[in-house]
């Protein structure tokens, strides 16, 4: 249970932190620069999620019901990535449009998800197999 | 209580964890409302090539059958 509450409260604050990000900006270019930003930071936790699911798959510290809830979302993932890069990139040439919402609308989506992934996997191999609920 | 405290070592843990992530983030908010057009140009053309890589790692990540 507490990591579940944990998982939660990490999803809502990186999703904060990245819509906090985005309604800052008025204009075009900087919500442009904020929201590739964040693809950025996007496609790096996604990567370290992975890894860290692998881990904790060896280790026995997620089931593998579990990692198959992961493998399944992360499939999904490598499909809707590039379609965000793609809309980004849409946006850019030119110059704002409604693919930027679109962009951030997609990878917000995404990120929602793969947030509580990480701190699952985070949480799951930082603490040991039956340990604390 | 001894639950309570482990609860806010995650917390902190996680804070550590995604720290590197919250510093790029604020730097990008920075960098898109305090510096020039051309200097945004430049910064939108970096994240092109960028996110032309991270593609490629995302596509690059397997999952173990289970």
């Amino acid at each position: 249970m507490t990591v579940q509450r944990a998982a939660m409260a990490g999803a809502v604050l990186w999703l904060a932190l990245l819509w906090g990000g985005l309604a800052g900006c008025a204009s075009a270019k900087p919500a442009l620069v904020v929201s590739g930003t964040t693809l950025h930071v996007a496609a790096d936790t996604f990567v370290e999620t992975a890894a860290l699911m692998d881990k904790a798959l060896d280790t026995g510290a997620v089931t593998p019901a579990q990692y198959a809830a992961w493998s399944t979302f992360g499939r999904r993932y490598q499909v809707a990535y590039p379609l965000a890069v793609k809309a980004w990139e849409i946006a850019v040439q030119t110059d704002g449009s409604a693919s930027t919402q679109t962009a951030a609308e997609t990878i917000s989506a995404l990120v929602s998800e793969l947030a509580a992934f990480y701190v699952q996997a985070s949480l799951a191999i930082t603490r040991p197999p039956g340990g604390t609920p | 209580m001894t639950q309570f405290l482990l609860l806010i070592l995650d917390v902190v843990a996680l804070a550590a964890k995604l720290y590197p992530d919250v510093v790029a983030a604020i730097h990008a908010i920075q960098t898109s409302t305090t510096t020039s057009e051309e200097e945004r140009v430049q910064a939108l053309e970096a994240l092109r090539a960028q996110l032309t890589n991270d593609v490629a790692r995302v596509a690059a990540v397997t999952f173990k059958d289970v």
